[in-house]
């Protein structure tokens, strides 16, 4: 029930979102835009309608196809990483990923290394840095594992001074640079979606449509996970296994949404939790719900950030944290549910 | 485990706590040397002394070290390591009352609500009172930061909270708070950046004299206050239904202790900046060394913050040309060692 509202007001709100901009566009004509568009309408060339289906198509439903996708990602990510850390305080970024990735890119932007060859001009070179150090921790934990004891707390904790180095790292490098480099690091590490076209969608997608499918597969699992590891033992699956292959695919799921939109946070962090004190903690829910609503609560939020102000000024976090701090405090309030 | 092995743990613990103690205050009075004017160890300690004795310096060059010495190098040991202290025993009981082993001194929101306030006052010269301007944001920073706090607590006035979502009301305000700093930010100018961030980083470089007595105040109690406590601490880190079928209230030691960590805190933080780091990982290396019993834990975290802060400002005055903070070097030297040290544990202190 949750889930179908969920879908049905992202469906809504994606109509919404495309109809916002400099150029206002009315709300139903978009859907019938859309809908020309796919079933193979062409306009000809110059004429009115030709260019409000090239603004629909190349310049706004990217990036809406993007939040859309990335905002689920972000959640579910958010939801297993709190359940296999057994952490509520858990978020997409725990491993370090989001500060292995602010330290690629400046990497890239300040000594102008990038780990691709031949693509330093472009911005590729800037993103492909991002993916592969957010990667960095993700790998670290893999090839230690077998080495060192792998319980939640140790994980959680390997990844939170991985940042504090990652991140003081970054302060060095960025301490020697000129206001304008600074300016872009820091707008990067903000997070945005006003760079997001066509082009930025295909790995990001399917990583993570594929991720999120796994983690519907894997709802099951991640119930008997939580029940701590000695149980999971006894009900005959290899805790530390799990949680490895599981931090494997958040990490490439969020790795691809970063390196395209920066560090987009507090989404990861919130929407489990929201979800959780709506439906409770089972995971064959949870999931689900976290995707749906992942993706209406960063299409929202970037809609309103763009209605707020069209030039792209305010960051789509402020927005975020604006809207979902006092939902989920006023859920608080409200709720008779213990989750956790 | 015997009577004889419990007594040899014990001892062996006492002496982990002093050794670290005593590195801890030898390299405070070693730091006083190290910066980048010209004055010896002894030299230092010996204009220390005379300054104690209340022997006025004779000459130019006599009256400026003494300056230097007295107005600068001392101040800043002391902050080094009362502020090391204070993070390293509030980090400790943060975990223990929050039961998390990633909680650290600023989970209840202090840092982003202390910057909030801060950011206002470098912005919109915003000050909760009208004093200088050092003090207007010192204020301005224990006030603001102390926001979430009262927000969680209201919250568990209300209604049953677990420390989970203690921790994570605190959070959400955190983002608040985050949100409408960067906000602001994007109306200031290039130089009030530069010093809010500098301030967000964190740093020994603005204390004065005049810190040396509440700091001092604050971490005398906040130890004392918490040994007192100890027993209950332990207790309560056992979990809610232990907690309750020993006859303690476990929401009341809870919310106390999070108001003392957190006061404490900000008093801290509105002086130094937030300095990230030393608050998480002192104590869980000290349960490494001494175990999960507050009683060796909070004076062993105590310690330990101290000594990791100072060590930290020696080598980053002593690296100085090139500007490194201090958070930079506990970071860098820091979080290597500890992973190392989380490597090398077999068995899961949580």
């Amino acid at each position: 029930m949750f889930v179908v509202s969920c879908l049905l007001l992202t469906f809504l709100s994606v109509g919404l979102s495309v109809s916002i901009g400099t150029m206002k566009l009315p709300f139903l004509s978009v859907y019938e835009y859309l809908f020309n568009h796919i079933s193979g309408v062409t306009y000809p060339m110059g004429t009115n309608e030709f260019v409000t289906d090239y603004i629909i198509w190349e310049v706004r439903l990217p990036r809406v196809v993007f939040a859309l996708i990335a905002g689920a990602g972000l959640a579910v990510g958010g939801a297993i990483m709190q359940n296999v850390m057994n952490n509520p305080l858990a978020d997409p970024y725990s491993t370090g990923i989001s500060s292995g990735a602010c330290f690629g890119v400046a990497v890239a932007m300040v000594l102008g290394i990038t780990v691709s060859i031949g693509s330093q001009t472009e911005n590729l070179g800037v993103m492909l840095n991002a993916f592969i150090f957010a990667l960095i921790p993700m790998m670290a934990i893999v090839v230690l594992a077998p080495k060192m004891n792998t319980s939640p707390a140790t994980l959680i904790l390997a990844g939170t001074a991985v940042s504090y180095i990652f991140n003081a790292l970054t302060t060095v490098l960025l301490m020697s640079t000129d206001a304008e480099t600074l300016a872009t690091v820091y707008q990067w590490q903000v997070g945005s979606l006003s760079e997001i076209t066509w082009a930025s969608m295909p790995i990001m997608a399917v990583v993570n449509i594929a991720g999120i499918i796994l983690a519907l597969i894997l709802s099951d699992k991640l119930n008997v996970l939580a029940l701590g590891d000695d149980s999971a033992k006894s009900l005959g699956l290899n805790a530390s296994n799990m949680r490895i292959v599981c931090l494997m695919v958040i990490s490439f799921m969020v790795a691809s949404v970063v390196c395209y939109a920066g560090i987009i946070s507090f989404i990861g962090l919130i929407s489990a939790h929201i979800v959780r004190i709506i439906l409770g903690s089972d995971n064959r829910f949870v999931i689900p719900a976290a995707a749906a609503f992942g993706a209406l609560f960063l299409i929202m939020s970037d809609m309103i950030a763009r209605y707020l102000s069209p030039q792209d000024a305010i960051p789509v976090g402020v927005v975020l944290s604006f809207i979902g701090a006092p939902v989920f405090l006023a859920l608080i309030v409200m709720s008779k549910r213990r989750v956790w | 485990m015997g009577m004889q092995d419990y007594y040899r743990v014990m001892n062996r613990n006492r002496l982990f706590i002093a050794a670290v103690a005593v590195l801890a205050v030898a390299i405070g009075a070693y730091s006083i040397s190290i910066s980048h004017y010209y004055i010896g160890f002894w030299e230092s300690i010996e204009i220390v002394i005379e300054h104690i004795q209340g022997i006025e310096p004779v000459g130019y060059k006599e009256t400026l070290e003494d300056f230097i010495v007295w107005e600068g190098m001392v101040p800043m040991a002391f902050a080094g390591v009362l502020v090391g202290l204070i993070l390293g025993v509030s980090g400790a009981v943060m975990q223990m009352v929050i039961r998390n082993p990633v909680a650290d001194p600023y989970t209840t929101g202090i840092s982003s609500g202390a910057l909030f306030g801060v950011t206002l006052f470098v912005v919109f010269d915003f000050g909760i009172v009208g004093l200088g301007s050092q003090m207007g944001q010192i204020v301005n920073a224990f006030v603001f930061s102390l926001i979430p706090l009262s927000i969680i607590i209201l919250f568990s006035v209300f209604r049953k909270v677990t420390p989970a979502l203690m921790a994570l009301i605190g959070i959400a305000v955190m983002y608040i708070f985050s949100a409408m700093t960067t906000l602001l930010k994007y109306t200031a100018n290039p130089d009030d950046v530069a010093a809010i961030y500098s301030w967000s980083v964190g740093t020994l470089g603005y204390v004065g004299p005049e810190c040396i007595l509440p700091l001092s105040l604050v971490a005398v109690f906040l130890v004392v206050f918490m040994m007192v406590m100890h027993r209950r601490l332990n207790v309560l880190s056992t979990g809610e239904n232990t907690c309750q079928s020993l006859g303690e209230s476990p929401v009341r030691t809870r919310v106390i202790c999070l108001v003392v960590v957190s006061v404490a805190t900000s008093i801290a933080v509105c002086f130094t900046g937030t300095l990230g780091f030393i608050g998480l990982v002192a104590p869980h290396v000290c349960r490494r060394f001494v175990g999960s019993n507050a009683r060796h834990l909070i004076p062993a975290s105590a310690a330990m913050g101290a000594l990791m802060l100072i060590a930290a400002e020696c080598l980053a005055r002593s690296v100085g040309s090139f500007g490194v903070s201090v958070g930079v070097i506990t970071a860098l030297i820091g979080g290597p060692v500890f992973l190392l040290i989380l490597m090398r544990q077999r068995k899961s202190a949580w």
